[in-house]
């Protein structure tokens, strides 16, 4: 809702936008952990990069010669082994030990440079998704165009403090734009809610349909189109770790940038086990179970 | 320690009453009025000539002055006004009311007497400002819209958080340190169109005045800065009133005796209208705003006067009735000044104050209706007692009662998903006790003192959650609930406030002061943003919010030139604040029912020097002040855990602002403003995160913005008027930002837009400036 307060307050100001060149302080760069894995059966990543000056435009560098691995409650070790630019891998095919066991919690061990980096993650459970529907609709204002809206239908589990991340997917490419980012804590938006064991609610099932390039109205599908979504558990920090992110990355400056908050890092669930200053750690460990399902928009 | 203070201090008051019974006194006292409109002038000087002492008029206009029997001449004066003798043969009381006529001829220069005005030097007051509010009208203003907010942030120790903004920030206080009050009653928003302009409707403003310390203690409840602005009481001679037409907004006011020299009232709106050009051009965004105050004065008698003020005020905007929001303020205050005896003057006042915002989305499956007040009652009961020359004695009880409702969200439609729900509310009850005496103790040395008992109660009906870690705002894990019923005690702070002043006078134009105030703030602003917005939400101190104490020294120099006609300052202050009420990293203040996980509270100090230079009569008039200053937080488990400035702090501020009457027709008026740079938090580096490019943050404000400066210029055209029309017109030119300059609002970052909606990996910095060069006219009658 702060979004739309501050859409409006754009909207309502005049204001001259002028790019200017800045003097910034240069940061002793940081290790960064993503860790997102899986119970999919394809090969799962974690990639470890530095953070890079501000206005650098290169990719970001990759770190090599680190030992990566998990080990799930019940004994199992999962090695994940470099596979060049930082990213390390561990492929769940041909092998006996599977991501598979809801309630399973798993520990992220980096060893880089004699440091030591854990995380602690577990599997939580995650509904399937029942249908995904295409529905025609009429102009409803100018953020709202006439056309073809996705949505999927599914439904929380009883019990409160699931959490997920909706991912969805326009022609096989992940809707990763920041005002894409679909969040849900139980069926409903936040832990406030109290929305327990419903049908998610409507502005998370429609969430699946993107916005323009623009990011001031929403595009609807048209015939051809593809959609497929996939529903991730997620832990309760992880879903915290998204809404910061969504925070952080949904700003959009002009006029409000007076109004909003300090500019603040986002957590992090890595431990340093031996923790310095000059060398942070920043990034996520998490274990999800995903369950998924797709639709073409026929005539 | 705290005891022994009080215990000392009751000492020192039976002491100077016993003192003052040994020698039989009377009492001359009265009001001193404008003679034109009847409206009571507050802080003029009545000067007993024999005795070279005297006193001033007081808030409501009434003076006393208790001396032994004998002839003597009392005079009074008034900037601006003609000074009056009247001569005493004093063997009983007097009750003497006088009219002040307004100096004939405005254009002369000053005629110098012997007792000019030199209150600068002589008043006990500092760090204190008076607006003249006919100057601030022929100041340039931004849209041609007079504003005394915009003249209060070019006063010293003021810092503005940017142009277009109605916040100020007081000697390193954020902008909800300040008190600000109409007629006594707190405006808790002052902005319409978030800042454009304030909430102070020029043509009613009667006086107004900053105090940033030295406060008294009948004063409290922020930390700062108290601002008091008092409306016109409506002249009781004549009927009259004035209206302006503007590029932005237009106003008119009326004013006239209901009984002649008896009772007045005095009405007056304004309303923007760019809205009805919208209209006009079928576009269906709407954004207006409108200001109406009114106010009854009755004078009974001498010894009792009511009135009755009202102040409404609304900001309303609507978009595509997609979507609206509005908000603004209410406030009443009913008024009753009673004489007791000769020297014991009373007020007794019953004030209310108001503020919501309203928040609507229309959309079958969204549609939603968000809510939010705050309100506020309030009794006062203030004794002026007037012992004799040296001693000014001042006592009272306040007690508020507040309520909170920080958000109700409900569905607008059948349909929607919103179901029914609210935050619960919260309750307060502040009463504070205070006792203050202004003494003489010799013709150079005064001094004024005083106390005040805060005893605040946060209370019920609330349920208060227990938490497994009151400080975990991530994932807040409540562990049990308490409930209370209405009105039971929740928690109680209780705390004293020692306010001190003292002025030595060196020499009849130049003298030193002191001064030391300590400031308790227990309504909170519940923002981490760098100016308030009308969406945010307060807070009473309760169980895990403490109450945030300011102890402030100030000491100065005060000297006036050339026969009193300049008033030099030079002030120099430190401030510490205790429990700085601030907010952890990514803290989610919108409609968090565990808010209190979000609070952290910790240390800011800031000092600084300030220097004034002031002219007041003359055909030029105008000020030149200067601010060096630094405003640093420490606040656990925010930055780090290391100091960080201010959002707010400026290292320098210098405001040159002059206005010119060239002749009856023509008058001109200028306002050059630099100021250095105001921190910001920027990103020391980014990194991508699973598709999202994050930034990586390692300091809080540790970027200055580029400098800021601009010069705005004005002219107001007085059309000669033949003498059988009763009305007279004016126009007033204004230019802002005359050499356009693209000051800095703000610098954020983003990702670099190659061509339309293609956009690089690459970021850029990008500055935002508001207001280009901006011409503007007013045009403005008077009856």
């Amino acid at each position: 809702m702060k979004r739309l307060i501050i859409i409006l307050i754009g909207f309502v100001f005049y204001s001259c936008e002028d790019e200017v060149s800045i003097d910034l302080k240069e940061a002793p760069s940081a290790l960064v952990v993503d860790a997102w894995i899986n119970d999919k059966a394809e090969p799962q990543v974690i990639s470890l990069t530095a953070t890079q000056g501000y206005f650098n435009s290169e990719e970001p560098r990759g770190i090599a010669g680190a030992t990566v691995e998990v080990t799930d409650s019940k004994g199992n070790v999962f090695e994940f082994r470099d596979n060049l630019n930082g990213k390390y891998t561990w492929d769940p095919t041909n092998v006996a030990e599977k991501i598979e066991t809801v309630g399973t919690s798993y520990q992220l061990r980096i060893e880089l440079n004699g440091k030591v980096y854990t995380a602690s993650s577990t599997l939580h459970r995650v509904p399937t998704i029942d249908s995904l529907k295409f529905t025609f609709k009429e102009e409803q204002n100018v953020f709202q165009p006439e056309g073809y809206y996705g949505e999927f239908v599914a439904t929380d589990f009883r019990g409160q403090g699931d959490t997920y991340w909706i991912k969805a997917y326009k022609n096989g490419i992940f809707l990763n734009n920041p005002f894409d980012l679909n969040i849900a804590y139980d069926a409903g938006f936040n832990a406030g809610g109290n929305i327990d064991g419903f049908v998610f609610i409507q502005p998370i099932q429609d969430a699946v349909t993107p916005l323009n390039d623009d990011l001031d109205a929403i595009e609807p599908y048209i015939i051809g189109d593809s959609l497929y979504v996939e529903i991730h558990s997620i832990t309760n920090e992880a879903f915290y770790f998204l809404q910061e992110v969504q925070i952080q990355t949904q700003r959009d400056g002009g006029f409000d940038e007076i109004f909003a908050e300090p500019l603040e890092n986002v957590s992090t669930n890595i431990v340093d086990q031996t923790p310095d200053l000059n060398n942070k750690v920043i990034g996520f460990f998490n274990v999800s179970s995903v369950s998924g399902r797709g639709r073409k928009l026929l005539e | 320690m705290k005891h022994t203070s009080l215990v000392a201090f009751l000492a020192m008051i039976f002491f100077i009453s016993h003192q003052s019974s040994a020698q039989e006194r009377h009492t001359v006292n009265g009001y001193v009025k404008d003679a034109e409109n009847g409206e009571e002038l507050i802080g003029a000087t009545v000067l007993v000539k024999e005795l070279g002492t005297g006193t001033v008029t007081n808030v409501y206009g009434f003076y006393a002055v208790s001396i032994p029997p004998g002839t003597y001449t009392f005079q009074f004066s008034y900037i601006g006004y003609q000074t009056i003798e009247q001569t005493f043969d004093l063997k009983e009381n007097v009750e003497f009311n006088i009219e002040l006529p307004v100096e004939a001829q405005q254009m002369d220069e000053l005629i110098i007497t012997d007792e000019a005005i030199d209150a600068n030097v002589s008043d006990i007051k500092m760090s204190k400002n008076e607006l003249d509010i006919k100057q601030v009208k022929k100041l340039p203003a931004l849209f041609g819209e007079p504003d005394i907010i915009k003249t209060i942030q070019l006063l010293p120790g003021v810092i503005s958080a940017g142009e277009g903004t109605s916040s100020f920030f007081v000697r390193g206080g954020s902008a909800d340190q300040n008190l600000i009050l109409i007629d006594e009653a707190p405006i808790y928003d002052p902005s319409h169109l978030f800042g454009l302009f304030s909430v102070f409707n020029a043509d009613v403003i009667k006086d107004s005045e900053l105090y940033r310390g030295g406060i008294p203690s009948r004063y409290g409840g922020r930390l700062s800065s108290i601002l008091e602005v008092r409306t016109k009481d409506g002249n009781n001679k004549r009927l009259g009133g004035s209206a302006g037409l503007g590029l932005l907004a237009s106003r008119f006011m009326l004013e006239g005796p209901i009984k002649k020299d008896k009772s007045s009232f005095i009405v007056s709106g304004r309303r923007s209208y760019v809205d009805v050009f919208l209209k006009a051009t079928n576009q269906d965004n709407l954004v207006h705003f409108y200001d109406v105050n009114a106010k009854v004065n009755w004078k009974h008698n001498n010894n009792n006067r009511f009135f009755l003020a009202l102040y409404l005020g609304r900001d309303v905007f609507s978009f595509e009735d997609v979507f609206g929001f509005d908000w603004g303020n209410t406030t009443g205050t009913f008024r009753w000044n009673h004489l007791y005896n000769d020297r014991l003057f009373s007020n007794t006042s019953i004030i209310a104050s108001h503020f919501d915002y309203k928040l609507a989305l229309e959309d079958d499956a969204q549609g939603f209706d968000w809510k939010s007040n705050l309100h506020e009652l309030t009794l006062k009961q203030d004794f002026n007692y007037f012992l004799n020359t040296s001693n000014e004695f001042e006592f009272g009880y306040h007690v508020t009662y507040r309520q909170f409702s920080p958000g109700r969200i409900s569905p607008t439609s059948e349909s929607s998903l919103f179901a029914e729900r609210a935050i619960d509310k919260m309750y307060a009850l502040d009463h504070a006790f205070y006792v203050g005496n202004q003494q003489k103790v010799s013709d150079r040395l005064t001094f004024r003192y005083g106390l005040r008992l805060s005893v605040f109660q946060n209370i019920g009906k609330q349920d208060v959650f227990i938490y497994e870690d009151p400080k975990d705002n991530i994932d807040p894990t409540r562990i049990d609930t308490v409930s209370y019923g209405a009105f039971e005690n929740i928690k109680t702070y209780v705390n004293l406030e020692p306010r001190f002043s003292a002025r030595y006078l060196l020499n009849a134009n130049s003298s030193v002061k002191l001064s030391y105030n300590r400031m308790v703030q227990n309504t909170h602003l519940i923002s981490s943003g760098t100016v308030p917005i009308p969406f945010n939400t307060w807070s009473p101190s309760n169980p895990y919010l403490e109450p945030q104490i300011a102890d402030q020294v100030a000491a100065g120099y005060f000297r006036n030139i050339k026969d009193n006609s300049i008033e030099l300052s030079a002030e120099v202050y430190y401030k510490d604040i205790q429990n700085v009420t601030d907010f952890a990293d990514n803290a989610q203040l919108f409609f968090n029912e565990d808010l209190t996980t979000e609070y952290r509270q910790g240390n800011s100090w800031s000092y600084g020097l300030e220097l004034m230079a002031q002219k007041k009569e003359g055909r030029f008039t105008g000020f030149v002040s200067y601010t060096l200053s630094k405003t640093e937080r420490d606040v656990p488990g925010v930055n780090n855990d290391n100091p960080f400035l201010a959002n707010y702090d400026r290292r320098h501020a210098l405001n040159l602002v002059g206005t010119y009457d060239l002749s009856d027709q023509w008058q001109f008026g200028a306002n050059l403003s630099y100021s250095s740079g105001r921190p910001i938090t920027v990103p020391a580096g980014r990194y991508q995160y699973d598709n999202y490019q994050v930034d990586y943050i390692t300091e809080r404000n540790g970027y200055a913005l580029p400098d800021f400066h601009k010069l705005d210029l004005s002219a107001t055209y007085i059309p000669k008027k033949n003498k059988d029309r009763k009305w007279q017109s004016s126009w007033v030119f204004s230019v802002y930002n005359i050499y356009s300059r693209k000051n800095a609002f703000t610098i954020y970052t983003r990702l670099k837009e190659l061509d339309d909606d293609v956009y690089s990996d690459e970021k850029e910095a990008v500055k935002i400036s508001l207001f280009p060069i901006l011409p503007s006219v007013t045009y403005n009658i008077k009856f």
